[in-house]
C-alpha cells in the first residue's frame, strides 16, 4: 500500500479530492496485502475484490481485513486451526455485512491464536505472525493477525475479537491502537464463540479517528453515549505491579493526562478472579466435545478441562455478581470520572522465545504479565481502548489503556485522539509501510 | 500420606498433590476422555487456587468445601460423567 495515506480518514479525504482514483486505490491495496501477508505470515485466506463499491459511502475503497473467526458467505472461518473450509452455510457475519454495506474492502482472513484461546499468537498448524515492528518480538492474541495486519500496514482496520484482552494485547505488542468495545454492543451473530458471556468483537486501528469511523458503521449511533463535554479522566497507578522498565513512561503519561488519582484494587482482584470462573466454565461447555474427542488445542484443553470440573454454582454465582460488581465500580472508582487511564502493559515487550510455547528463554511470569490487567475489564464488560504511547529504555513500544462506562466508546476515543495526535502526530500511529504525507 | 485417606473421605483436608503421589504416576483413562497425571494435577491446583482468592475475596463462602467434591470427582469418577447433562 506504498503511496495511499496511512489512514482511512485519509484516504477517503484523498478519494474525494481526486487525488487518487478509487480503482488506482484498491489496486495498490490488493497488491500490498498480498505482498505484505506473506512477508508478515499474517493472511489465511485472501478474498477476491469484484465489483467496485460505489463511491459515496461512508468507507468507500478503505480495506480492511479479519480476524479468522467471522464467518463468510459459505466459507467456515479456520479460527487458527486451519485455513477454514466451503460449507452450505451462506450467511456471512452481520459486522461484515455492516462494513460490506459501507463501501469497506475485505481484503481478507488474518491469523489467530487457535480458538480464540490465548494471549500469544503462536499456533500449531499454521505458521505464526511475525511482528512488523521487530520480527524477534512476540506477536500478542488472540487477534493475532489483526494487530500484525494494521501494524504492517495490509489493512487500514481489522476486525477481532476481546475474551480477556485479545484484541489490546495484539495492539500493544505491534504498537498500534485497539478498541474493545462494551460486552453486547456489536453484534456476534456469525462469531465464533470462546465465552459468549465476556466475548466482545473489537476493532483494530492506526488512528482513533478510523476506529470511530468504523464504530459508527458497526453499530446504531444512538446506541452509543455521545461525548459530554470535556471528559474527565482518572487514573489508577498500582505501582508495584508495574516494572521500573515501563513504570517511568506509563506514570509520567497517566500523571499528565489524568486528574486524579483512584483506588481501584479490590474492584480488579473480585472482577479478575470471578473472570475466569465464568471463562473457564463456558469455555468448557463451548469446547467439551473438542476436549473428549482429543482435538482441542493446549491452551482450550487446560482451560476447558478446568471449567468443566467447575462446580456450576461458582458459574452461577459469578455470572449473579456480575451487575452488582459493576455498578460499585462506576460508583465507587467512576464517581466524577468519564475515562480511567491504567496500565495495560507491564513489563517491556516479551520476544517471542520469553512466551512460545518451547521457547528457549521462556517464563510463564512474561506470558502472565503480557494480560495482567485485561480480563477485569471483560468481566464487568466496559469499553476499553489499547494506545501506544511511546518507547521505552529498550526502544520497544509502550500502551495503556483507557477505560469507560458501558456504550462510551465516542469519550474513549476523544481522549485516545488527543494522545495520539500529542505523541504520535496528526496521521495516526506509523505503520512499516506507509511514508507518504497526504496533508 | 493421610491425605490420600482424608480425601477419600470427602473432607476439606484433601491434597490433591498428596493425594496423587500416593496413588503412583498413572493416567486416568475414561470412556471419551485421558487425563494424564499432570493434567489432573494442574487442573486441581488451579481449582484449589481459585477456591482459595475466591473466599478471600468474599466471592465464595462454600468453595473450599465444594472444590473437594469436583476433585474427586475428577480423580475417582469417569470424566465423561463431568460432561454429561446431569452434572451441568
Amino acid at each position: 500500500m506504498m503511496g495511499l495515506p496511512n489512514t482511512a480518514v485519509g484516504l477517503l479525504k484523498a478519494l474525494r479530492r481526486g487525488q487518487l482514483g478509487l480503482q488506482e486505490a484498491i489496486d495498490a491495496q490488493v497488491v500490498g496485502f498480498s505482498r505484505a501477508g506473506r512477508r508478515w505470515q499474517c493472511v489465511t485466506r485472501t478474498l477476491p475484490i469484484q465489483t467496485p463499491p460505489p463511491g459515496n459511502l461512508p468507507l468507500t475503497g478503505v480495506g480492511m481485513a479479519h480476524k479468522d473467526i467471522f464467518d463468510l458467505p459459505g466459507w467456515q472461518p479456520g479460527l487458527g486451526r486451519g485455513l477454514g473450509a466451503a460449507t452450505d452455510q451462506i450467511d456471512q457475519a452481520r459486522v461484515l455485512d455492516r462494513l460490506q454495506g459501507a463501501g469497506a474492502l475485505n481484503l481478507g482472513a488474518l491469523a489467530m491464536a487457535e480458538d480464540a484461546c490465548s494471549a500469544v499468537g503462536q499456533t500449531r498448524n499454521l505458521p505464526t505472525p511475525l511482528n512488523p515492528r521487530d520480527p524477534s518480538l512476540a506477536v500478542g492474541g488472540s487477534s493475532s493477525g489483526s494487530g500484525v495486519a494494521v501494524a504492517g500496514g495490509l489493512a487500514y482496520a481489522s476486525l477481532g475479537t476481546d475474551t480477556a484482552g485479545s484484541v489490546r494485547i495484539p495492539a500493544m505488542t505491534c504498537g498500534v491502537i485497539g478498541l474493545k468495545t462494551t460486552h453486547d454492543l456489536v453484534s456476534r451473530q456469525g462469531v465464533a464463540p470462546l465465552s459468549s458471556s465476556l466475548d466482545s468483537v473489537g476493532v483494530l486501528a492506526r488512528s482513533c479517528d478510523d476506529i470511530a469511523l468504523m464504530l459508527k458503521v458497526l453499530v446504531e449511533a444512538k446506541t452509543l453515549r455521545e461525548v459530554a463535554g470535556t471528559p474527565r479522566i482518572g487514573f489508577w497507578l498500582p505501582q508495584a505491579e508495574v516494572d521500573a522498565s515501563v513504570f517511568g513512561l506509563v506514570g509520567s503519561v497517566l500523571e499528565a493526562y489524568g486528574t486524579r488519582s483512584v483506588e481501584a484494587t479490590l474492584h480488579e482482584a473480585r472482577a479478575n478472579a470471578l473472570l475466569q470462573v465464568i471463562m473457564a466454565y463456558e469455555t468448557g461447555q463451548t469446547h467439551a466435545r473438542r476436549i473428549a474427542d482429543g482435538q482441542a488445542c493446549p491452551s482450550v484443553r487446560a482451560m476447558g478441562t478446568l471449567g468443566l470440573s467447575l462446580p456450576p454454582a461458582w458459574y452461577e454465582e459469578a455470572i449473579a455478581w456480575r451487575p452488582k460488581l459493576l455498578r460499585a465500580f462506576l460508583d465507587d472508582v467512576m464517581d466524577g470520572i468519564d475515562v480511567l487511564m491504567v496500565p495495560l502493559q507491564v513489563q517491556t515487550l516479551p520476544r517471542a522465545d520469553e512466551v512460545y510455547s518451547g521457547g528457549a528463554n521462556f517464563s510463564v511470569a512474561r506470558l502472565l504479565a503480557i494480560h495482567r490487567f485485561c480480563g477485569w475489564v471483560n468481566y464487568l464488560g466496559i469499553p476499553a481502548l489499547a494506545v501506544p504511547i511511546g518507547r521505552d529504555a529498550h526502544g520497544q513500544s509502550v500502551s495503556v489503556q483507557l477505560l469507560g462506562r458501558p456504550r462510551d466508546e465516542l469519550t474513549l476515543l476523544q481522549v485516545g485522539r488527543q494522545l495520539e495526535r500529542d505523541i504520535h502526530g496528526d496521521h495516526g500511529v506509523a505503520s512499516s509501510v506507509f511514508e507518504e504525507d497526504w496533508t | 500420606m493421610g491425605g490420600s485417606e482424608t480425601s477419600k473421605a470427602g473432607t476439606t483436608s484433601f491434597d490433591g498433590e498428596c493425594y496423587w503421589q500416593t496413588q503412583g504416576k498413572r493416567q486416568i483413562k475414561t470412556a471419551g476422555v485421558s487425563l494424564n497425571q499432570t493434567e489432573v494435577q494442574k487442573t486441581v491446583k488451579s481449582l484449589q487456587r481459585l477456591s482459595v482468592t475466591l473466599a478471600r475475596l468474599g466471592l465464595g463462602a462454600q468453595s473450599a468445601r465444594v472444590v473437594d467434591t469436583r476433585v474427586l470427582a475428577l480423580a475417582q469418577q469417569d470424566f465423561a460423567t463431568l460432561l454429561s447433562s446431569d452434572q451441568r
